[in-house]
C-alpha cells in the first residue's frame, strides 16, 4: 500500500511529465496567479532543463541542426529516455542510438554519427585517470618478450566506424566554419577518440592500423599483429609498420598496463 | 587566510551535529568559467562552494583543477541530487560517490536541498516542492538521520524556492524546517533569495520565515538573483542580487550572526571580475553588522 506522500509525488511527477492535471486539486491558487500557471513553472522548467543538458553536451550537433531541429530532437529524446541518473552528466548517453532510430534522421545518417562522435569526446574528457604506458615501459621489456606482448586501452579510448563525413562536419563547426555538405563515404571512416594533455581528441586511423588496433583490443599479441599486417605488406615491412604504430599508440597515451 | 582544517577527515570522533563547522568568510560558487582566473591570480575570495555532481565523474581535467583549488581554498560540497524528500529509497550509489569525493576534497560540510527530484526511478532534475505535513516530516527525518550517519560529515539542507503551495500542508515551511533540524541535528543553508522568492509567491512575510528558523543552526547563506514574472518570481540565479534581498540579508546577519556566505550564479555567468563587487558588498554589509570580523575578514588593499 502506498503512502499519501508517495501518492502525492507520483501525481506531481505525472503532472510534470504529461498533461495529467490531477495534482491541481492539491495545489492552491495565489491571490496573484492561478494554480495551473504556477504548476506550469515546473512543467516548463523540466523540458527546458533537459534540453539545456543536451545543448551543453552536444554543442556541435546543436550548431549543425539549429535551434528548432535540435529542440525537436531533445523533446523526442526526453519522451523516450526520461533521466534515470542523479547526475545530468549521463543524461545524453542514449542520444546516438535515439537519433539513429528516429525516422526523421534516416536520410541524414551524419546526424547520429555526429552525436556519436561528440559523446565519445565527452566520455574521453572525464574518463578515469590511469597511468598510460610510455616508450620507456616498452624499452624496459626484453626483446624476447615482444612477440607475446598484449595490449589494453586507456579508459579514455573509444573506437567508432562511420559511414559519413561527420568528423569533417565536426571539425568545421568546432572552428565555427561552415560545415561541408554531408556525404556518404565509399569506405568506412575509422576513428579513434582519446584524451591527450587533458583534452578530448580524435583522429582517423589508416585501414591497417584500425585492423590491428581492434585485434589488439581483442587480445591479439604483438606477433599476431605483425602477422596480420603481413597480409598487406611484405613481412619485414610489416614488423616495422607494427613497431611504428605501437610507438604512436604509446606516445599518444593510448595504452595502459594490461595487468592494471 | 589559512585554510581551516576540515572536520570530516581525520576526526572520526567529531559529532557533526553538535560541533558547529567553522566560519569560512565570504566566497563564491565555483564555476568552470572562472577556473583560469582563480588559478592564475589571488582574487579576494575566502572559499568556494562546488556543485558536487560536476565532479562525480571518473577523472580528467575537472578533477585535476578541483584538486588544485582544494589545495588553496576551503571548500564546501553542494549537491542537487540527494532527493532527501523523495519517497523512493535513498540512492546509496550516489551517496557513495559523494563520500568518495568528500575524501578527496575534504569539504567543511556537505549540503543539498530540502526537496525531492523524482520517484519511480525517474529524475526530473528539479528541486520539487511538497506539502508540509507530519507524514513528510517523519519521512524526511528518517532519511536525514541515515544520510548523516552514512556520510559522517556535517550535513546542511537548503530551503528551496517554490512556486506552488498545497492544500495538505499542516504547518509553515519555517516550522517544518525548525522541527527538522531539531529532530535530526542537521545544519541549515539559508538561501536568502529563496526566502524572498517563496515569500512573494506564497504571500507570507519573509521576516516571519527568518525569525522562525532556529538562530543557532544556520551555517551558510546563499545570495543570488531571480526573475520577476509580475505575478510570481522564479529563482533563476542568472541576475544580480535585488535590493529587497540585500535588505533580507541584513536581517539574516542580525539574527544568525557569523555565517559563511557565497554569491551563487548558475546561469548568464559574468567574468569573475564582474562578480567580485557583489561579493565585496556581501562582505562589507557583514563587517558593518559584525565589526568584530574586520580583523580577520577585511580585504586589505594591496600596495
Amino acid at each position: 500500500m502506498t503512502s499519501s506522500f508517495e501518492d502525492f509525488q507520483t501525481k506531481f511527477m505525472q503532472a510534470v511529465l504529461s498533461d495529467d492535471d490531477s495534482i491541481l486539486a492539491d495545489v492552491k491558487d495565489s491571490s496573484k496567479e492561478n494554480r495551473r500557471t504556477l504548476l506550469g513553472v515546473y512543467r516548463h522548467a523540466y523540458g527546458a532543463r533537459l534540453e539545456e543538458f543536451l545543448i551543453n553536451d552536444f554543442p556541435i550537433t546543436y550548431a549543425y541542426l539549429g535551434e528548432e531541429n535540435f529542440s525537436a530532437l531533445a523533446t523526442s529524446y526526453a519522451a523516450a529516455h526520461p533521466s534515470d541518473s542523479p547526475n545530468a552528466r549521463w543524461y545524453g548517453r542514449h542520444l546516438p542510438s535515439h537519433a539513429t532510430r528516429q525516422s526523421a534522421n534516416q536520410n541524414n545518417p551524419e546526424i547520429a554519427e555526429l552525436i556519436a562522435l561528440e559523446l565519445a569526446l565527452n566520455s574521453a574528457f572525464d574518463a578515469a585517470d590511469l597511468a598510460p604506458l610510455g616508450l620507456n615501459d616498452l624499452a624496459a621489456l626484453p626483446p624476447e618478450a615482444w612477440p607475446e606482448m598484449t595490449f589494453a586501452p586507456h579508459p579514455s579510448i573509444s573506437r567508432i566506424s562511420q559511414k559519413t563525413n561527420a568528423a569533417e562536419i565536426w571539425a568545421a563547426l568546432s572552428k565555427e566554419q561552415s560545415p561541408p555538405e554531408s556525404l556518404k563515404q565509399p569506405d568506412p571512416v575509422e576513428l579513434i577518440i582519446w584524451r591527450g594533455e587533458g583534452l578530448a581528441r580524435y583522429r582517423p586511423l589508416a585501414y591497417d592500423e584500425a585492423m590491428i588496433w581492434d585485434e589488439a583490443m581483442k587480445g591479439a599479441n604483438f606477433a599476431a599483429l605483425c602477422e596480420m599486417l603481413g597480409t598487406y605488406w611484405p613481412q619485414e615491412e610489416a614488423s616495422i609498420k607494427a613497431a611504428g604504430y605501437l610507438q604512436t599508440w604509446l606516445t599518444s597515451e593510448f595504452l595502459i598496463d594490461p595487468k592494471t | 587566510m589559512p585554510k581551516p582544517t576540515s572536520q570530516i577527515i581525520g576526526a572520526p570522533m567529531t559529532d557533526h551535529k553538535t560541533t558547529r563547522p567553522p566560519f569560512l568568510g565570504f566566497g563564491m560558487g565555483l564555476r568552470t568559467e572562472h577556473y583560469q582566473d582563480i588559478l592564475d591570480g589571488t582574487p579576494p575570495i575566502d572559499w568556494f562552494e562546488i556543485i558536487s555532481e560536476n565532479y562525480l565523474i571518473p577523472g580528467g581535467r575537472p578533477l585535476q583543477i578541483l584538486d588544485q583549488i582544494a589545495e588553496r581554498y576551503p571548500l564546501v560540497m553542494h549537491g542537487v541530487a540527494m532527493s532527501i524528500a523523495s519517497t523512493q529509497p535513498l540512492d546509496m550509489d550516489y551517496l557513495a560517490q559523494l563520500k568518495t569525493l568528500a575524501k578527496r576534497v575534504k569539504p567543511n560540510w556537505i549540503s543539498d536541498h530540502l526537496c525531492w527530484t523524482g520517484v519511480h526511478g525517474v529524475n526530473l532534475h528539479d528541486l520539487l516542492p511538497f506539502p508540509y505535513t507530519k507524514e513528510a516530516l517523519d519521512h524526511i527525518v528518517t532519511r536525514v538521520n541515515k544520510v548523516q550517519d552514512y556520510l559522517d560529515a556535517p550535513l546542511a539542507l537548503e530551503n528551496v524556492s517554490t512556486y506552488v503551495s498545497f492544500e495538505q500542508s499542516e504547518m509553515t515551511e519555517w516550522d517544518f524546517i525548525a522541527e527538522l533540524t531539531k529532530r535530526t541535528g542537521c545544519w541549515l543553508l539559508l538561501d536568502v533569495n529563496n526566502v524572498f522568492v517563496s515569500a512573494f509567491n506564497h504571500e507570507f512575510d519573509a521576516l516571519d520565515f527568518i525569525n522562525g528558523i532556529p538562530e543557532d543552526r544556520v551555517i551558510q547563506f546563499h545570495m543570488a538573483g531571480h526573475s520577476d514574472h509580475e505575478t510570481y518570481i522564479v529563482d533563476t540565479h542568472d541576475a544580480p542580487i535585488r535590493d529587497e534581498v540585500w535588505e533580507l540579508y541584513r536581517a539574516c546577519l542580525k539574527r544568525f550572526g557569523h555565517v559563511s556566505t557565497i554569491v551563487e550564479r548558475d546561469d548568464n555567468i559574468p567574468p569573475l571580475s564582474e562578480m567580485l563587487p557583489e561579493l565585496e558588498k556581501i562582505r562589507s554589509i557583514a563587517l558593518e553588522i559584525h565589526p568584530e570580523l574586520k580583523a580577520t575578514h577585511e580585504v586589505k588593499e594591496s600596495a
